[in-house]
């Protein structure tokens, strides 16, 4: 059988198909990106040998396919499960005919975890996984976008069909107009994108807090990911180092009593879309949260944040103009254990971009 | 098994838009262009509706050339008939 587990001396052979191939890009390969890769799949704290990254080896160690696997813990009702989060899924295009993706997939899928699962499956790759036997698991598959400076957004939005260079003439030509356009309607109180100050005071979170945060806050779901100061530390660091997505930012926010009533994590920068990783807190402060996120982003030059929706708290997303779409990434997943599968399609479950794949990016 | 492969190579047209007589039973996916995973996919889909035949991920992985198909679609077809 030519999958195996990934080994570290396959790293070069890894970053070279990640970086022509998944990102189309030309050699040379950024040293930086295999240090990340072997970070990532060599040091994460949730390393479990029985759960490896799977190569697909053509014979004499020339590695033509590679599936990234992240184990993290989660328990469901308070028993600990095991979910491998799969990602960075790549295969040459000269040995796509060995059909290595499927073996790759198959190997993966019959891992001992309790959950195979992805949170950023394009439609080329949910088609094939659905015919695997994975699920859309659509209440993690709703994005939401949240327009800032609307006229800059809609030249944002407009440009990404573009081709780069067509994007980057349209956003320089269309600046100087949508900065007018901006301008007036921040002024317009009717404007349903202008910023609300809120009473919530903000402070840097950190790891303890969030710890003690994800615990409170889980709002009585099922499942829910496992963290210790440890595995939230490392994650956090590793995200604070994907420079592409921004500066990553996390506020804890306090009523007037001083406690904590939710916080939020996010990629901020100017100019461009906020990628929110997670936002939380009580029920009844959830949109002054939305609030809190909106004006910082805007502050900082953004011109909108974008999510995955908690679909419980879809009510407040709306009200605070809020678009929805499904084009931003699905969540599939898949397991022997149907329940489980149930239990995440019934959105009976404390998940985020903090939890899965879409935060271990390595550039 | 010369019935069978008739239907297969109906399959493999639908599926990839080929000349169904370039198919044969010593075909394997590097034969052809668009038989890779997403391909194989669609190859699974196009049989399933020439045949009336449903494939399970162990089917689709051991349907890996021509030869393999047949064998998979006769199987199962004989299983239909015996019950």
């Amino acid at each position: 059988m030519p999958v195996r587990p990934l080994i570290e001396d396959d790293i070069p052979q890894v970053a070279n198909l990640y970086w022509t191939v998944l990102r189309s890009r030309k050699l040379p390969v950024p040293p930086a990106l295999e240090c990340k890769l072997r970070e990532l799949y060599f040091t994460n704290p949730w390393i479990d040998s029985t759960l490896p990254s799977l190569v697909y080896d053509a014979g004499g160690g020339k590695v033509v396919g590679f599936l990234g696997v992240i184990s993290r813990r989660m328990s469901v009702r308070g028993k600990p499960i095991r979910i491998a989060w799969g990602g960075n899924f790549v295969v040459r295009p000269d040995s796509r005919t060995s059909l290595a993706g499927m073996h790759l997939l198959a190997t993966y899928m019959a891992g001992g975890q309790d959950i195979s699962q992805t949170d950023s499956a394009n439609d080329l790759s949910r088609a094939l996984l659905k015919r695997l036997g994975f699920k859309t698991i659509l209440p993690f598959s709703v994005h939401w976008v949240r327009p800032l400076r609307p006229a800059h957004y809609a030249v944002y939005a407009i440009s990404r069909s573009a081709g780069r260079a067509a994007s980057a003439t349209l956003r320089a030509v269309a600046k100087p107009l949508a900065s007018v356009v901006d301008g007036m309607a921040a002024r317009f109180s009717s404007n349903p994108f202008r910023q609300i100050e809120t009473r919530l005071q903000a402070a840097e979170l950190d790891v303890e807090t969030l710890l003690c945060c994800l615990a409170e806050f889980r709002g009585g779901c099922s499942l829910w990911p496992e963290y210790d100061v440890n595995s939230l530390n490392w994650l956090l660091t590793f995200m604070e180092r994907m420079k592409a997505y921004g500066e990553l930012r996390k506020v804890a926010l306090h009523d007037g009593s001083g406690k904590v009533v939710g916080w939020y994590i996010y990629f901020r920068k100017s100019g461009a879309v906020g990628e929110v990783v997670q936002i939380g807190g009580a029920r009844q402060f959830i949109k002054e949260i939305l609030d809190h996120l909106f004006h910082d982003a805007w502050i900082h030059g953004g011109v909108a944040v974008h999510g995955v929706v908690d679909t419980r708290l879809m009510d407040d997303f709306s009200e605070k103009n809020c678009i929805f779409t499904c084009r931003g990434g699905w969540m599939l997943a898949y397991s022997r254990k149907s329940d489980l599968v149930d239990l995440l399609d019934s959105g009976d479950a404390f998940l985020s971009r903090l939890d899965g794949e879409w935060c271990l990016s390595v550039g | 098994m010369d019935g069978v492969l008739e239907k297969v190579r109906i399959a493999f047209k639908s599926a990839f838009n080929i000349d169904p007589q370039t198919i044969t039973i010593e075909t394997v996916p590097e034969n052809v262009p668009a038989w890779d995973s997403m391909g194989h996919v669609t190859l699974a889909s196009s049989l399933e509706s020439v045949f009336g035949l449903s494939f399970d991920v162990d089917d689709l992985m051991a349907m890996e050339n021509v030869k393999e198909i047949c064998r998979v679609v006769q199987s199962k077809l004989g299983k239909l008939q015996g019950a």
